[in-house]
């Protein structure tokens, strides 16, 4: 798992109640309510010069120029004076424009539609028609192309997720609405905030190098589902779930990392609330492999290890999973097991995205998940970049990079705090992690508060590709490999021109990879 | 290759209408005669695979208008015309693709294309009976084709013109004094078109492995029938 300096941007709690169910040797209990939640993110209000403002000026600015009209070319919309004659009409076409002529009217329309050559000014017609033949012409227009012109209402989508825009989603979007709805993407990490529980149980006492803490007996932990990734309407967009650390349908989010992952994937989008997420559409198959520290304090029957990820794998892949995220890792030997799993996965149409690991500044060791996945078409190491779309600065680099997206980074020059990080809706760690309290402030923890918070690293560069390889799959593009050419073929190249060892292909655009090609061009 | 063919054969043949005595033409014709024509037909494209995987077809329906102008007892022909394609708004509806490897994704983004083309072309008619008038005959064709696609941006369409040589035979079955029913078949080659960009290029270029002899033609094979107005 590569998460990287959470920082905390909001909170607020609540509770939980309780039914009955057996998981392991904890007495689980189902909770009927409403999950809880609902984040209020830290002060929005932005000072001019800020580093918040100059983030929502960049913001703006990759939105208008995305959502800019053109004219198209070869044609002009006029409506001539009745009075005037068809000799007329067209005598005052080839005044201005020699190539124009006056199209068969189209059904529907009180207007005429003139055709002229491509490469003239439609404007500078329709401006010259009016000026010009005034007693033929009663108006005249360019032809500005419409379209859908999607835009998240999430407001976290405007202040905070500089990294979406990154991608070129917004128009990705315009062609594929449904971004990802057919699709179902394993997140094979910590686990995810799905569904509301609550265990009852013992937590025994244990030490932290001379810190001693007390058992905690019969406590009740909460957990609640992330209402931006699970809600009443989107229920069933959670597809067999299964938790490989303790060996039951219950993978439960003990660290954050898992449901954060999953809300750059998926995070519910254009329902007014906290931020979006790249193909919101996407069902969610949770696959916990990873154990957190709870996970081991509880006495967890099996922690991460090769053959519990390889498993996972497979069973994500035979569960129907297309796309599988995997922002997990380790360095060391190489593993075969691990090997054999991905092409298993990618043998049976999946595509895999993973992270190319966080140790450049740790000597950057070879990340054995990532490597592999460089040998093999339709699986992809994804490394960082940060806010001036620069190498992030932890992120891994080696030859087997094969792209980039945004993983943020902390030390993004011109940036501070949250607005270079990755922020999607997770636990509020404080309640979470309160191993990190003293002994005296020690408590159980509780999985009912969630934030939107701010991540980084190339754990939250991964869901990004993973994401956009949902949307891809579902615009038809159903072979692994063929994402992966996509992907690399259409990214913008960063660095060093050509593929090179920080950004592999280079930072990943999601509509010219959907785009295609047409007979001619 | 399929040029030199098809001269050949144009030759032959009428070496050997020489030799049968059916070079004598219509005594009965005005000096001029001007005919027009309306016509439908039916293109193969020579980019077929191109054709199949944007357009789901490798050919498209015409119809077209010109004129004909016989001479010499009606022995010698030229003609004008031009065509359009017989679909709603004149526009061939496809969808824009992805080639990986030796893969073809169809991405379900609409694509529209106009073919506009004309011609020129002249040769000799063949009075084989009164009724009977076989021709053959060789010109220029010029293309013009566009397309675009839903959510394109004004550089990813494609408007532009090409032109090539034009080959043609058949038969015209008078069926009236005034009327004459053809019907025949057309070879053009228009290049400057396709193999520049788009699928067509990775056909040309060797990218994919169909097509190997290259998609950069816009033209191809083409039946027609034809009513023709005039003696």
């Amino acid at each position: 798992m590569f998460p990287r300096a959470p920082i905390v941007v909001a909170l607020i709690g609540a509770a939980a109640i309780a039914t009955h169910a057996q998981r392991g040797r904890f007495d689980v209990q189902d909770v009927g309510l409403t999950p809880l939640n609902v984040g209020e993110v830290i002060d929005t209000r932005m000072a001019p010069g800020s580093p918040a403002s100059r983030a929502k000026a960049v913001v703006r600015a990759a939105i208008r120029g995305t959502t800019a009209q053109a004219a198209a070319p070869g044609r002009v919309i006029v409506r001539f004076r009745a009075a005037a004659g068809a000799a007329a009409r067209a005598a005052a076409v080839r005044a201005v424009t020699r190539s124009g002529v006056i199209a068969q009217r189209p059904s529907y329309a009180d207007f005429d539609l003139i055709r002229m050559d491509p490469t003239g000014d439609p404007e500078a017609v329709a401006a010259a028609l009016k000026a010009q033949h005034a007693d033929v012409v009663e108006n005249a227009q360019a032809a500005y192309r419409w379209k859908t012109m999607f835009k998240p209402n999430d407001p976290l989508y405007v202040t905070r997720q500089w990294n979406l825009p990154y991608l070129n989603l917004e128009p990705a979007w315009d062609i594929q609405p449904r971004a990802g709805s057919d699709i179902t993407v394993a997140v094979i990490d910590s686990g995810m905030a799905f569904r509301s529980a609550s265990f009852t149980t013992d937590i025994p006492a244990f030490s932290v190098g001379t810190l001693v803490y007390p058992a905690l007996n019969n406590v009740t932990i909460p957990f609640a589902a992330a209402d931006q990734l699970v809600n009443a309407s989107t229920a069933n967009r959670i597809v067999a779930p299964y938790d490989f650390i303790w060996d039951d349908d219950l993978p439960l989010d003990f660290e954050g990392h898992g449901t954060h992952v999953a809300g750059t994937i998926g995070q519910i989008t254009n329902d007014n609330t906290g931020p979006a997420g790249v193909a919101f559409n996407v069902k969610l198959m949770p696959v916990k492999v990873i154990d957190g520290v709870w996970d081991e304090v509880l006495g967890s029957p099996n922690f991460a290890t090769d053959d519990l990820v390889a498993r996972g794998i497979r069973y994500a892949v035979d569960r129907g999973a297309k796309i599988l995220n995997m922002s997990i890792g380790r360095t060391g030997p190489p593993s075969f097991v691990i090997e054999d799993a991905i092409r298993y996965a990618v043998g049976r149409g999946a595509f895999v995205a993973v992270a190319a690991g966080n140790e450049y500044l740790d000597g950057n060791p070879l990340s054995v998940l990532a490597e592999i996945c460089s040998r093999i078409n339709g699986a992809m190491s994804v490394a960082a970049i940060d806010r001036n779309r620069g190498h992030a600065s932890y992120s891994t680099a080696g030859a087997y990079v094969e792209i980039a997206a945004p993983g943020g980074d902390g030390s993004t020059p011109g940036f501070a705090g949250i607005d270079s990080f990755i922020v999607q809706q997770t636990y509020d760690f404080r309640f979470t992690d309160t191993y990190l309290l003293s002994p005296e402030e020690y408590r159980a923890p509780r999985f009912d508060v969630f934030g939107y918070i701010g991540y980084a690293g190339t754990s939250m560069a991964t869901p990004h590709v993973a994401g956009a390889a949902a949307i891809l799959m579902q615009q038809g593009i159903t072979s692994p490999a063929a994402i992966e050419d996509a992907l690399k073929r259409t990214a913008v190249d960063l660095g060093t021109p050509g593929k090179d060892n920080f950004f592999g292909y280079g930072l990943i655009n999601v509509r010219n990879a959907m785009f295609g090609i047409g007979a001619a061009k | 290759m399929r040029t030199a063919t098809l001269a050949f054969v144009l030759l032959s043949w009428s070496a050997a209408a020489s030799a049968q005595g059916v070079l004598a033409g219509d005594e009965n014709a005005p000096a001029v005669a001007l005919r027009p024509y309306f016509e439908l037909s039916r293109q193969k494209f020579s980019a077929d695979n191109t054709f199949e995987n944007v357009f789901g077809e490798a050919s498209a329906p015409f119809w077209g208008v010109g004129v004909q102008v016989a001479f010499w007892k009606a022995r010698i022909y030229g003609e004008a015309g031009l065509s359009r394609l017989t679909r709603s708004d004149s526009q061939l509806v496809g969808e824009r693709v992805l080639v990986s490897g030796n893969s073809i994704f169809k991405l379900g983004i609409p694509l529209r294309s106009t073919i506009e083309p004309w011609k020129v072309a002249g040769g000799y008619r063949f009075h084989v009976s009164p009724r009977i008038i076989p021709y053959a005959g060789a010109g220029i064709a010029s293309y013009h084709y566009a397309e675009e696609s839903d959510f394109a941006t004004p550089d990813e369409s494609f408007d532009g013109d090409g032109t090539g040589p034009l080959y043609q035979f058949g038969v015209e079955v008078r069926v009236h004094k005034w009327v004459g029913i053809t019907v025949g078949g057309e070879l053009s080659q228009v290049t400057g078109i396709l193999g520049n960009g788009g699928l067509s290029q990775l056909y040309t270029s060797g990218g994919l492995e169909e097509g190997k002899d290259g998609e950069d033609d816009l033209g191809g094979w083409a039946f027609q029938f034809r009513v023709v107005v005039g003696r």
